[in-house]
């Protein structure tokens, strides 16, 4: 088995595939024959999830598939040093719904904003919760998925997140407080 | 994944409805296909670019057309379009007046001087002319923009033309951009202008509010028009920043907090008292008037009779006053905090 590393290592440019060159070609030694198997292991394992966790993040199917996509091939990419790959895939498509909102985000400044709510694609279900969930603040409502429906500890939430575990815990403390408010 | 247990109602309800909504997420394959080569290969033409680039093609199709179709719409509840027909250049940043508002900052107001005005992704700004207690020797008279419920205000001693505030749309989740907003708008203007960049838009404005997406970093330009396209005055960065004469800013009072909060009630209830014995209807904070009453005058002699009550009730305290840029309140329970 190939040698890992003790923690996931940064999950980078997921979104395009940009600076992630070198993995074209691959399949040529034995180790990495076994890699290969050990990988469609784990994509069997966390394709649900790591979709599930895009969808609930962005409410947009193709978007949710994409993130998913680009989780997986840069997994593929690191594969020989992630230690974990669960925590890796979650890194990557939270940092690939940032991306996602930034690059919108500005796309939508410099582009007739008067679309803004147009362009935003919002299917599945509405109502009081799913409504409220939707319209907190991306770290917030980050950090209630990945607590309430990913079932992670702070910790784990600070990890996917790139942040510190009290900065963790003060996104799902103002998210729960304002849910609260609203739905309770 | 495991999902937390927990005996929190609101988690509990909240993890169901996540749970619930996972379900209709999308399926990847079952098998992963060579995947890795499409993903990451930047290539010009390799499979995966043909996503995003026909989500591209389709967002600019659909950008155009809303483009289109909003700089053709026919503006509704803004003063009447120019009969010169002129325009400005750049698209309509359509702003919809929405009526007098139901929720206010600093109540008692009354209907005629408050408005909500819609503008597309936003909840309704809301342009309130209300009057507060705010530490000085009387109440103030202040125009706010408020956005649910975040606002910021213009006191009377700003004798600016017209002044600007960027909102925290993003941040507290109203929106996904913030606006940059314009306050006092000369009256005769029939359009106001704005420049940052690329980007053209125009709006007609209400009550002297325009409002336009905040590009950071940028330099603005903002100019208003009349209606035949003759230019009232321009507003750019040399003349952003605090609109305030120097010198004009009034001294405050050095009260307790309990003071201060009983001055703020006297404040309200002074005005409330005026609006209701002037024939005015309250329904909450807001009072709307039969349509013989002039409102801007009731207003006007509410704030009057207002301030004379309560700079007389700050009288009798007689509080040291002082200058908030270079002192600090030596009250031992004082009305205003400071974090220095």
């Amino acid at each position: 088995m190939p040698v890992r590393g003790p923690t996931p290592p940064d999950c980078c440019n997921v979104v395009g595939g940009g600076g992630i060159s070198s993995g074209v070609g691959r399949f040529a030694s034995v180790d990495e024959e076994r890699s290969a198997t050990a990988f469609e292991e784990v994509y069997s394992a966390h394709r649900r999830d790591v979709v599930q966790l895009a969808w609930l993040l962005t409410h947009d199917a193709a978007a949710a598939e994409d993130l998913a996509h680009d989780a997986f091939a840069s997994l593929f990419e690191a594969f020989d040093r992630v230690a974990m790959p669960g925590a890796y895939l979650r890194r990557c498509v939270v940092n690939g719904v940032y991306q996602r909102s930034r690059s919108r985000q500005r796309e939508q400044r410099r582009n007739g904003l008067v679309i803004a709510g147009t362009l935003q694609t919002v299917e599945g279900p509405s109502g009081g919760i799913a409504d409220a969930i939707a319209k907190l603040p991306i770290d917030q409502r980050t950090a209630v998925v990945l607590r309430y429906w990913g079932g992670l500890r702070d910790g784990e939430i600070a990890a996917a997140m790139n942040v510190r575990p009290g900065t963790a815990r003060s996104y799902l403390s103002r998210a729960t407080t304002r849910l609260r408010k609203e739905l309770l | 994944m495991n999902h937390l247990e927990t005996t929190d109602p609101l988690a509990t309800v909240v993890a169901s409805v996540l749970r619930a909504d996972a379900e209709h997420a999308p399926t990847l394959p079952e098998e992963w296909h060579d995947a890795p080569v499409m993903s990451i290969s930047a290539a010009p033409g390799s499979p995966t670019r043909w996503k995003p680039m026909i989500f591209s093609a389709a967002a600019a199709a659909v950008l155009i057309a809303a483009l289109g179709f909003v700089a053709g719409r026919p503006h509704e509840g803004s003063p009447a379009a120019a009969p010169s027909g002129w325009i400005p250049p750049g698209t309509e940043f359509v702003s919809t007046d929405l009526g007098p508002a139901t929720t206010v900052y600093n109540g008692p107001v009354v209907a005629a001087l408050s408005r909500q005005i819609g503008i597309e992704g936003h909840p309704p700004q809301v342009i309130t002319t209300s009057l507060t207690y705010a530490a000085h020797a009387t109440a103030i008279e202040q125009v706010c923009t408020s956005e649910d419920g975040s606002s910021g205000c213009r006191p009377e001693w700003n004798t600016a033309s017209w002044s600007t505030s960027v909102t925290s749309s993003i941040d507290n989740g109203f929106a996904s951009f913030d606006l940059w907003t314009i306050e006092g708008v000369p009256t005769e203007a029939a359009f106001v202008y704005y420049e940052d960049g690329d980007l053209q838009l125009w709006q007609r404005p209400i009550m002297g509010f325009a409002a336009f997406p905040n590009v950071e970093g940028n330099d603005e330009i903002v100019i208003a028009y009349d209606a035949s396209g003759a230019e009232i005055g321009q507003f750019g960065l040399a003349q952003q920043g605090f609109s305030v004469v120097e010198g004009s800013t009034p001294l405050v009072a050095d009260l307790s907090k309990a003071e201060f909060i009983n001055l703020g009630d006297l404040t309200a209830n002074t005005v409330r008292k005026c609006l209701t014995t002037s024939g005015g209807a309250l329904a909450g904070d807001v009072a709307t008037f039969p349509s013989d009453v002039d409102q801007a005058v009731v207003w006007q002699r509410c704030v009057g009779e207002t301030k004379q009550i309560v700079g007389d009730a700050v009288k009798e305290l007689n509080p040291r006053f002082y200058d908030l840029s270079t002192e600090r309140p030596q009250n031992p329970d004082p009305a205003l905090a400071f974090n220095d």
